[in-house]
């Protein structure tokens, strides 16, 4: 969903690119929540459709991990991934993110926040303010995160 | 001495470590990953055929960061324009990445194209000309432009199809002789299936022009497919030779079986 989003995000951090330039040096775990882009209906078989992803060097993406509405299990699989990509480590900084005026990244802070994870900061900027400085690099989807969601 | 050179090695390995570092963020240079994505695009597109880098067949003027990533101008220029069959405009990172096929026909001068386009994300784009002899040759350019294909394509989708398939064009004289530039521009919101409506929360299904014909009296000026990455109402700059008297046709068509056509006088005396 996309939308003005809060400037705040209570028991989280909110950061701008120099914040998040800064936390680099403490390897956070980078939580990329953008959308996959969805092939539109009725797409000609004969057009390429090649859907790619850039996102923040050493991000794990969860397309669609950031949705108001995630089923209990789709949470509790995106809670688990967290869990084991931080082992275990709830004061790990965290970052989540996705495109300006996106709620997925302001969603996905508070589900950790609420998790009890100390450490999660949500960077509003997205993918956009940080191509503007910096490189992108193509990312998957995360594959356990993949394996969860229904086909 | 040795000592000496040992460090000027160290010093030169450094530099080329911050250089090798400093490009690695810059978007602006190629990465091995961008390269990579543009092989396999032009795998799907051009199979196994050779595709050549060049400076001087192709040329693409875009903006290094464009205002409305929506609407973004594009000219390609083609300075050796008899040897040209057709032209292929590529935005590597849009999903649909191929954003047209041009092929010019008789009375067509490919000295010249420009049209709009959405661009998704930061990306290379580009430009693979196709030589009358079946050769293809590619330039590229980087442009800074987010959020393209999911921007609407006016306030409303009504508003957006008011007067869909309505053209106008505009000629103006060209820089040689025999040879007029025209600007055609064809009113349809060219929905491209990942725009949402903001009212209904839907994305609203793609309807696109897919083709559109030019022609010049009885011969063929130029051919466009087009596809999702046209930008909402196409507008299309192209040049051709004149023979006065004939008028410009133009028969377009979208996804949904739509067909318009229309021709238009052409000022004569124009060169």
């Amino acid at each position: 969903m996309r939308g003005e989003t809060p400037t705040t995000l209570k028991g989280a951090v909110v950061i701008d690119l120099a914040g998040l330039e800064a936390l680099i040096s403490k390897q956070p775990l980078l939580v990329d929540v953008g959308l996959a882009d969805k092939k539109p209906e009725n797409f000609p078989q004969d057009r390429l459709w090649l859907p790619t992803h850039r996102s923040i060097p050493g991000a794990v993406w969860f397309p669609g991990g950031g949705a108001a509405a995630l089923d209990a299990e789709k949470e509790a699989a995106f809670l688990r991934r967290v869990d084991e990509l931080v082992q275990g480590d709830r004061s790990r900084p965290i970052v989540t993110f996705c495109r300006p005026n996106c709620w997925g990244s302001w969603n996905a802070g508070k589900r950790l926040v609420m998790k009890g994870y100390t450490g999660v900061h949500w960077f509003p900027g997205g993918i956009d303010k940080w191509q503007e400085f910096h490189d992108t690099v193509a990312v998957e989807p995360d594959k356990a995160w993949d394996a969860s969601m229904p086909k | 001495m040795t000592r000496t050179l040992r460090t000027v090695f160290a010093a030169a390995l450094v530099t080329a470590f911050c250089g090798g570092s400093a490009s690695a963020t810059d978007p602006s240079q190629p990465d091995a990953g961008r390269e990579k994505r543009w092989q396999e695009i032009a795998g799907y597109l051009f199979d196994d055929r050779d595709i050549v880098p060049t400076d001087t067949l192709i040329k693409i003027d875009a903006p290094k960061r464009a205002e409305d990533a929506a609407l973004v101008p594009i000219t390609l220029t083609m300075p050796e324009k008899d040897k040209i069959k057709s032209v292929y405009l590529v935005i590597d990172d849009n999903p649909a990445p191929l954003a047209a096929h041009v092929t010019f026909g008789p009375a067509a001068d490919p000295g010249a194209l420009q049209l709009r386009v959405r661009i998704d994300t930061y990306t290379n784009v580009h430009a693979v000309a196709e030589t009358k002899d079946g050769k293809l040759f590619s330039t590229a350019v980087f442009v800074k432009a987010s959020g393209g294909c999911s921007a609407p394509s006016g306030p409303s989708d009504v508003e957006a199809m008011k007067g869909m398939g309505d053209m106008r064009m505009k000629f103006a004289k060209g820089v040689e002789k025999k040879s007029s530039e025209a600007t055609l521009m064809i009113r349809h919101p060219n929905f491209n299936g990942m725009q949402m409506n903001q009212l209904t929360r839907l994305y609203t299904p793609p309807r696109y022009i897919d083709k559109v014909t030019v022609s010049h009296g009885d011969q063929t000026v130029l051919d466009i497919v087009g596809d999702i990455s046209l930008s909402t109402n196409p507008v299309l700059s192209f040049n051709f030779m004149q023979t006065d008297g004939q008028p410009m046709t133009v028969v377009a068509s979208d996804t949904k079986g739509s067909r318009w056509e229309q021709s238009f006088q052409v000022p004569s005396a124009m060169h």
